[in-house]
């Protein structure tokens, strides 16, 4: 029987992601290392022995990593008895800590109020509203370059571009679609906090 | 409104008030749970999120060796005028919830 096995899964949201990791902790599979961003390593363990956590460590009202931040979140989370799962070659590195915890300690939530939620959201909303702007604007220069290497007469680098733009257009629906997802989820737990701080 | 006399969050209030004696993020949030029976567990992005608007209000501060991995964190006293403001507000609104029960009737024990 496989120790150690490693899992091909590419992930948008960090909602998605954390699903992924718990459902494989629930199988007995406790994630250990992660690569480019994709490839998830996991070594063997008893089903549900782990929860594990995925958060942004993104400054507040910016699309950009804190060092600071993320260092205080792995200080409490360290001694909270948590592991960080290591990253490695990912270009994404930094924007996100994962995490994995015995259940044995308990629950195991890295927001336990409505404003650290909405901070949490917030930060995830910008992160992908700043790069599904980014995909967007990519795709048009790509569009612009297809359009006059078509009146060039050179089809061949055309047809390259407009591939390029169709590509960079799924990575903008891609990245755009948890927007209005979170959008929502904000709203919610902003009427909650009106009556529940 | 005067700032410090808003309510507290529950989080808020129980960070401010483990902070009379000087602690680290993991103290603050054993010292919370403690302090509320075990009902008060502070998340590692909440105890962040709060340490820093209090850092931001000068209700704490930091202290103790800077050199330290761990920082370490204290009440200043505007922190503890604003759990003073909020010990009144709460004991307001407790006796006034007592008393319009106590007139229709009703127990809150």
């Amino acid at each position: 029987m496989k120790d150690k096995i490693t899992k091909l899964r590419a992930y948008t949201t960090i909602d998605r992601e954390e699903k992924f990791l718990n459902d494989m902790c629930q199988k007995g599979w406790k994630p250990v290392k992660i690569i480019l961003g994709m490839f998830f390593k996991f070594e063997r363990c008893e089903p549900g022995e782990y929860i594990a956590r995925v958060t942004t460590s993104m400054k507040p009202g910016s699309a950009g990593s804190s060092k600071e931040k993320r260092e205080s979140m792995i200080e409490f989370l360290t001694d909270s008895g948590a592991e960080i799962i290591p990253e490695k070659l990912n270009v994404d590195i930094n924007t996100r800590i994962y995490t994995v915890r015995p259940s044995s300690l308990g629950e195991f939530e890295i927001n336990t109020d409505i404003e650290s939620l909405i901070a949490d959201y917030s930060a995830r909303r910008k992160y992908h509203r700043n790069w599904s702007v980014a995909a967007f604007v990519l795709m048009l220069f790509a569009i612009l370059f297809g359009i006059l290497m078509c009146i060039d007469g050179e089809y061949d680098f055309a047809c390259i571009e407009f591939t390029s733009a169709a590509v960079e257009l799924l990575a903008f629906l891609m990245l755009f679609i948890p927007v209005p997802k979170y959008s929502r989820k904000i709203k919610e737990l902003r009427a909650q906090r009106a009556i529940h701080e | 409104m005067n700032e410090s006399k808003g309510a507290l969050t529950e989080a808020v209030f129980y960070i401010l008030i483990s902070l009379y004696a000087p602690l680290h993020g993991y103290g603050i949030i054993q010292n919370a749970e403690k302090l509320s029976g075990g009902r008060v567990k502070l998340g590692a992005g909440t105890l962040y999120g709060a340490l820093n608007t209090l850092l931001g209000r000068g209700w704490i501060e930091e202290c103790g060796d800077s050199g330290e991995r761990k920082k370490e964190y204290v009440i200043t006293q505007a922190g503890r005028q604003a759990v003073r403001d909020e010990i009144v507000r709460l004991e307001e609104l407790l006796d006034n919830g007592k008393r319009v029960l106590q007139e229709n009737g009703e127990n809150v024990d």
